[in-house]
């Protein structure tokens, strides 16, 4: 213990005038002594996450089982090739049994209490003994990708019911208020057994209408105070609305929610009617308070369903909307086609490049990345993007 | 598909240097500075392996902290390229649980008193053994004392985000996150 040292701040010069020595102090590390568990090994054990199978996710949802479901939406998002065939392939099995549930896709202004609106709704509903899964999707960042999902956060009551799945989803920087795969993970909540669907989508401006093309009834939110008689007549998602609710008709504001609604009303009356035989009407409701909103369910919502039924208009527009589906799907592999074929790959970051430094104009930069496709064996990349074949 | 040979962070490395002084074929080897732009390519080179960006829950327990500050740890991680789940304020660990299983999340981030972390994290860890998913990562969003994380990481913490030190942890729990679901 006695053994000491010159610190290394002393001079270099090697005599005995510097006469400040140091002693080591006592080593730490065993019991007793401060730091006595620096050397246990603290790093976790990796346990990967395991793949599920195909059968596995199928029986899984069949079942009702909401972790494997959740996976299962997971893997339908999922932008990687090597989830895309599996995905088709749970789909497939799963076909037969989708269709029976009631889908109903809210959208609205941000802020016009659309979280709100699907919390109070949706307890209800849960309440009454239904299974309700809510899709909520929220904006990605168009700069930086990522995204920040709160619309759970507000439907905390909804969130405690045990009959409720509320899935957040990033909208992945699709426009048109949802996600890639809205369609899918719709399909996947009803095979799992739920019977009622809401959709909620980003808060949207005027022509976000994509989901007008995946449900059954398409509720248009809007509140007091937004804008003259004239937004409303716009084309656009008011044309599309099998009902205007005007949200927040409570305490002050009720006044001006029916004054609103009769507005709505009016405009209403003169365009034409989103679904065959069905007059579009403005209503109102307070999420807060919970007036209207079973009057909405039970009134507007459940007689369009059972009149749709009748006169077969919902069938109809089921079959428009798988066509709608089968486009959409070709649209996103002849994307994954071009984007993910080795020659665009390969010649990629030197187009752009040359773009970047002016020696290629944009149009002549696109005729280039034509021809590299052109020149492309479509046969040979399809098997790795997609998981049909060409015969 | 064959393996992307171009990843983005290599490619970001190359648009550090100019242009005209790598081919396609540059190799590079030292590691770059830590900066939001890097870890934004990380996420983007986890997206494209994995399908989707890594996300997190990021959960409040009788904070005493401002929830200003979880609102600004949100904003940063999603700008560096993060999906962030926001949980409602003091649920119990088995709503936490049901949360991160039901909207597959890749790590659950908690927010609370230091004193409290021991007790959240033991009946968080017990309730997603039920769900069969000890996979998911722990962490911790707080400044925990440099004594207290030996602790903490017996647990089974894997990162803490203090503040000013976001950059580091992001990047460690990146390395983390690709440690568990690459192949």
């Amino acid at each position: 213990m006695t053994e000491t040292y010159k610190p290394e701040w002393a001079p270099k010069i090697d005599d005995d005038k510097f006469a400040c020595r140091v002693m080591r102090g006592v080593v730490g590390g065993h019991e007793g002594m401060p730091n006595s568990h620096v050397n246990k090994k603290s790093a976790l054990p990796i346990k990967k996450r395991r793949k599920l199978t195909v059968d596995e996710y199928v029986n899984g949802i069949l079942a009702g089982d909401r972790v494997t479901l959740s996976r299962a939406i997971t893997l339908i998002e999922s932008n990687a090739t090597a989830h895309f065939s599996i995905a088709q392939q749970v789909i497939q099995r799963l076909l037969p049994y989708v269709g029976k549930a009631t889908r109903i896709g809210v959208t609205g202004v941000p802020g016009a209490g659309k979280s709100t609106f699907i919390e109070s709704l949706g307890t209800k509903l849960c309440q009454a003994g239904q299974l309700v899964a809510v899709l909520a999707v929220d904006p990605s960042s168009t700069v930086t990708k990522g995204s920040i999902l709160g619309d759970k956060t507000r439907m905390e009551n909804l969130a405690r019911e045990k009959n409720a799945f509320i899935r957040p989803s990033p909208s992945g920087g699709t426009l048109g208020g949802l996600t890639r795969k809205s369609r899918e993970t719709m399909m996947l909540c009803e095979a799992a057994g739920y019977n009622t669907i809401l959709v909620e989508t980003v808060g949207v401006g005027q022509s976000e209408t994509t989901v007008r093309s995946m449900v059954d009834f398409f509720l248009y939110i809007v509140i007091t105070g937004a804008g003259d008689e004239l937004q409303g007549m716009k084309k656009g998602v008011m044309e599309l609305a099998d009902a205007v609710l005007i949200n927040k008709a409570d305490g002050d504001n009720k006044q001006r929610a029916m004054i609103t609604r009769s507005e709505y009303d009016r405009i209403l009356h003169f365009l034409r009617p989103a679904t065959k035989n069905w007059a579009t009407h403005a209503h109102t409701c307070s999420s807060i308070t919970g007036t209207g909103i079973m009057e909405l369910w039970n009134d507007v919502i459940m007689k369009f369903i059972k009149q749709g039924n009748e006169n077969g208009a919902l069938s109809l527009r089921r079959k428009h909307q798988t066509l709608d589906w089968v486009y959409s799907m070709v649209e996103e592999h002849l994307h994954n086609l071009f984007y993910k074929s080795p020659e665009i790959i390969s010649c990629q970051s030197e187009i752009e490049k040359a773009v970047i430094n002016g020696k290629l104009t944009p149009t002549m930069a696109v005729q280039k990345y034509i021809e590299e496709y052109a020149k492309s064996d479509i046969r040979n990349h399809l098997k790795d993007t997609s998981p049909f074949e060409l015969k | 598909m064959t393996k992307i040979e171009n990843k983005t962070s290599d490619i970001l490395l190359k648009k550090q240097l100019p242009h005209s002084s790598y081919t396609k074929d540059t190799v590079i080897t030292s590691t770059p500075a830590l900066t939001a732009e890097y870890i934004q390519v990380q996420t983007e080179d986890f997206a494209i392996i994995e399908g989707r960006r890594p996300r997190i829950l990021i959960a409040d327990i009788e904070n005493t902290h401002s929830k200003d500050t979880t609102k600004q740890l949100a904003t940063i991680l999603a700008d560096f390229g993060f999906d962030i789940d926001i949980e409602a304020l003091n649920r119990s660990p088995e709503t936490i649980a049901q949360d991160a299983i039901d909207n597959d999340v890749h790590v659950i981030c908690l927010r609370s008193n230091p004193a409290n972390y021991a007790k959240i994290i033991v009946s968080l860890k017990n309730e997603l053994v039920k769900f069969n998913a000890e996979d998911l990562l722990i962490a911790v969003g707080s400044n925990i004392e440099a004594k207290d994380t030996e602790s903490l990481k017996e647990l089974g913490v894997c990162e803490i985000f203090r503040d000013g030190e976001y950059l580091k942890s992001a990047s460690n729990l990146l390395k983390n996150l690709e440690n568990y679901y690459n192949d």
